[in-house]
């Protein structure tokens, strides 16, 4: 017996997603980011959704069928009755090169999973959704040497850094007025991330391993707003914006040394707190026919509020700009206007928050994707090709030659399993 | 016909194998160099300290071999900090080998000692020198239970001058004023020269048997005429006598025969210095160590008059005391001449080593990476010093305990090879200098918690 098509499908999709899952955690090495040492590491820009190939532009964007959470007043826009489901995944491959990069090896890539994501609308006006995304991540590992002081000599080092904050997020969309929608995300997050640092001495008779490892938690709250509208019977317009307001992350960190015997010469807990500055964003979004989308972001972090203990590096303000566009494969089938497939351009300008060695380190990338929903089934695919390049060869630093390839698998299926009721 | 449709309508299908091509590519990290310049916030942390003191003393050790070192260190100089430095020579004279035929036609002519310099010197070497040659009364031969000639060996000698030479020497053309190259010339008493001549004629055993000329002839010792102070010279250990002789005919054919060098491991120089009204003036053999402290907070090395330099670290092991300490991961020892104390008449030392040493003054092991360059700033000289890397050193003290390093260091000394040849010292300062640039500073750079 042939079982539904929307059980098997299911079935496949999460086949599909166990499977590469376990892939890439059969290849437990991931990309080096270097400049993810510095603060909380890299923090994910690069939102594995519906948005990914318009350049994560989404914050006045809205969808019927996708999980959009950039902005969450966008939930709002989800069909009723409907569940969703979302797994994103992105595979990245990292050209490097600078002073410090070896000629013989200075590539590497690797697959890992993003994003996981429900929703459904809960009531009419109400949309929901849950889900896990990165919130920032830290991947490095090198060699080098540093000076001892002003002594002219340079001890070995061995440093390298793991982890990262993830987000757990409950968000809901709030339609009232027919053009206006209010969102709130009540984000848990939590992580930690961990940090070695080996240095030798003279003689190779010093080994001293400095471990840091702090955990990070707190709950985190971002609001969205949404105001749209049709001009005429052929434009659409949205406007959007978001804000998060300055919070504070609890931490705990255990900082240990251990000698060449392995023996512990310090150990010290300490708890503290790490703040995240105040983020706000603004958006537009022009549709035209109900076919070709123009989408406008802007972000804006306040990173250089905050001060940091190293010389290292510096924070500056983090802004980033990005605008897509959209061309979106309709048709009416059942007396409905049914999406059936779309193709996404996008172009983006990141400062990120981190100066380092005096140079603001900014990446700056472009991104098309294409996606297609299955017509007899409830499942959709996106595929996202993104070319960016992060940082500089100057001042000894080092650039990213960076191509991403994401997969975002959707599925939904009808919440109530007794029919669709039309409003 | 379902599973047909099955594959038309699942495009995310053909993804799969991608999605495994794309786990399975090479998944290596790059082996990247950060340089220096790029520490994250868990770097661990350097620091830099300077203010363990160093306790600084000269001290004087006895007695040290100056025989078979292949050169005669002949002079005498006036050095403001370190006396008045004179050196002779002993040297054990022996037959012609092979001994030449002289016949009753020979006629003798004259004698003379022939010596050649080495080109090295220390001191004022404009000065005209005066050396002077005295035959010994006593066969060198080693002390019972010694195997070498000290520096304050000596061989009883006649005082009898027999013979002497002014020369003005040019060390670094390799000239003398005698203009014989590098070549110095002293006429010897005629007595001398025949009687070495009938012995060669008559050749009875004294001349045939090397053991009992060594008896008939003893040696010879040179040395400056202590009125024409100037500078130390170096000679080679090769002097030797050469009588002059002619063999009468139609035509007349001139001959020498040289009585040469024997037993080269005899040889040797004798320092003796007089240091009276200088800051050294105290040291001795019964008062051995003189803290810099006591001295102008100055310390004094000149291995070849026996003064070195010790150094201790008595409260180095209070840095384990310090709450952020984890490691050593460096110490430099930075030694600074004292400014005015050298030029280039009194050169300053090339080289200068670092030994470990004790309560005794001992010369023991050397310390690895002990070896410390000179760099000179003539023009300012705030910035000649010898450094050195003494991580490994203190390390290990560490581990010792302020008792033992308030009895146990470090001592400085010159390189075998020219501890017992040359002459070049330093002064240097200790951390209480009054020229603050001239102090000696260990930096020890550690491992810090915070």
């Amino acid at each position: 017996m042939i079982k539904p098509d929307g059980f098997s499908l299911m079935r496949l999709l999460l086949s599909t997603f166990f499977a590469v899952l376990l892939c890439s955690a059969g290849f437990t090495q991931t990309n080096n980011e270097p400049y993810s040492i510095h603060a909380i590491g890299d923090i994910t820009d690069n939102i594995i959704n519906r948005t990914s190939g318009m350049a994560s532009t989404g914050i006045a964007y809205r969808n019927n069928r996708y999980i959009i959470t950039n902005n969450p007043a966008a939930l709002s826009a989800l069909d009723n009755q409907f569940f969703a489901g979302e797994i994103g995944i992105n595979g990245q491959y990292i050209d490097y090169s600078g002073n410090a990069v070896s000629e013989a090896n200075h590539q590497s890539s690797d697959i890992t999973f993003k994003r996981f994501a429900l929703a459904t609308k809960i009531f009419n006006h109400w949309g929901s959704s849950i889900g896990l995304v990165p919130y920032s991540e830290e991947n490095y590992e090198y060699s080098g040497t540093r000076p001892i002081g002003y002594s002219g000599a340079q001890i070995p080092t061995y440093d390298q850094g793991y982890g990262g904050i993830n987000k757990v997020y409950w968000a809901n969309g709030f339609e009232f007025l027919n053009h206006f929608s209010v969102g709130i995300t009540t984000s848990y997050l939590f992580g930690s991330i961990n940090n070695k640092n080996i240095i030798l001495g003279q003689g190779s008779s010093i080994y001293l391993s400095k471990n840091n490892n702090t955990f990070f938690d707190n709950f985190y709250f971002d609001y969205g707003l949404q105001y749209f509208a049709s001009i005429n019977s052929h434009w659409d317009i949205t406007l959007g914006a978001t804000f998060a307001n300055q919070a504070k992350l609890y931490t705990e960190t255990n900082v240990n040394v251990i000698n060449l015997d392995s023996n512990v010469l310090r150990n010290n807990i300490t708890v503290g707190t790490y703040t995240i500055p105040t983020t706000y964003g603004i958006g537009f979004s022009v549709t035209k026919d109900k076919k070709f989308t123009l989408v406008g972001d802007y972000k804006f972090q306040n990173w250089s509020s905050l001060r940091t203990t190293t010389g290292d590096f510096f924070y500056q303000n983090s802004q980033r700009g990005s605008i897509g566009i959209e061309i979106s494969k309709k048709k009416v089938a059942y007396n409905t206007l049914y999406e059936t497939g779309f193709f996404q351009a996008g172009f983006y300008y990141n400062k990120t928050y981190l100066i380092v060695n005096g140079t603001s380190i900014n990446d700056i990338g472009g991104s098309i994707g294409v996606g297609t929903n299955s017509k007899r089934t409830p499942l959709s695919l996106l595929v996202v090709l993104q070319y960016g390049i992060r940082g500089t060869t100057t001042n000894n630093l080092l650039r990213e030659n960076y191509v991403n390839m994401s997969f975002i698998f959707s599925m939904r299926d009808f919440w109530y399993t007794h029919g669709r009721k039309f409003d | 016909m379902a599973r047909k449709r099955f594959f038309r309508h699942r495009p995310f299908l053909y993804f799969i194998p991608l999605s495994f091509l794309l786990a399975t590519v090479a998944c290596t990290k790059p082996n990247i160099a950060f340089e220096n310049v790029y520490n994250g916030s868990n770097a661990t942390n350097v620091v830099t300290v300077d203010t363990f003191s160093v306790q600084v003393s000269t001290v004087f050790l006895d007695s040290f071999p100056t025989s078979g070192t292949r050169a005669q260190l002949l002079g005498r100089y006036i050095d403001p900090f370190f006396g008045t430095i004179t050196s002779r020579s002993y040297s054990d004279i022996g037959t012609p080998f092979p001994l030449p035929v002289i016949t009753n036609y020979s006629v003798y002519d004259s004698i003379q000692l022939i010596t050649r310099i080495d080109r090295t010197f220390y001191g004022d070497t404009t000065q005209l020198q005066r050396y002077l040659v005295s035959q010994l009364t006593q066969v060198m031969n080693f002390p019972t239970g010694q195997f070498a000639f000290y520096n304050n060996s000596s061989i009883p000698y006649n005082p009898a001058v027999l013979g002497s030479a002014d020369v003005r020497i040019n060390p670094t053309a390799g000239l003398t004023s005698q203009r014989k190259g590098d070549t110095i010339k002293i006429t010897m008493p005629n007595s001398m020269g025949q009687e070495l001549f009938g012995l060669l004629y008559r050749q009875p055993d004294t001349i045939t048997n090397p053991a009992l000329f060594r008896n008939y002839f003893k040696g010879l010792t040179l040395y400056p005429d202590i009125a024409t102070p100037g500078a130390m010279f170096g000679f080679k250990d090769t002097l030797l006598l050469r009588i002059y002789y002619h063999e009468p005919g139609v035509v007349t054919v001139n001959k020498t025969t040289d009585f040469g060098l024997v037993n080269q491991f005899t040889q040797f120089n004798q320092i003796t210095y007089d240091r009276t009204g200088t800051p050294t003036e105290s040291l001795s053999r019964l008062n051995p160590e003189l803290q810099s402290t006591a001295s102008g907070n100055q310390a004094f090395i000149q291995p070849i008059s026996s003064l070195y330099i010790k150094l201790l670290f008595p409260t180095i092991s209070n840095l384990l005391g310090y709450q952020d300490y984890l490691a050593v991961m460096k110490a430099v020892l930075v030694i600074k001449p004292v400014q005015g104390t050298y030029s280039p008449i009194y050169n300053l030392p090339p080289f200068i080593n670092l030994a470990l040493t004790n309560q005794g003054n001992n010369i023991g092991n050397p310390l690895p990476f002990g070896s410390g360059n000179l760099s000179i700033d003539y023009l300012y000289g705030t910035n000649t010093n010898y450094s050195y890397d003494i991580t490994g050193y203190i390390q290990n003290a560490l581990t010792q305990g302020a008792q033992n390093n308030a009895k146990n260091g470090i001592i400085m000394t010159v390189p075998a090879a020219l501890y017992n040849t040359t002459f070049n010292r330093a002064v240097i300062g200790n951390a209480y200098n009054a020229q603050q640039s001239n102090q000696i500073s260990l930096n020890i750079f550690y491992a810090s918690y915070y």
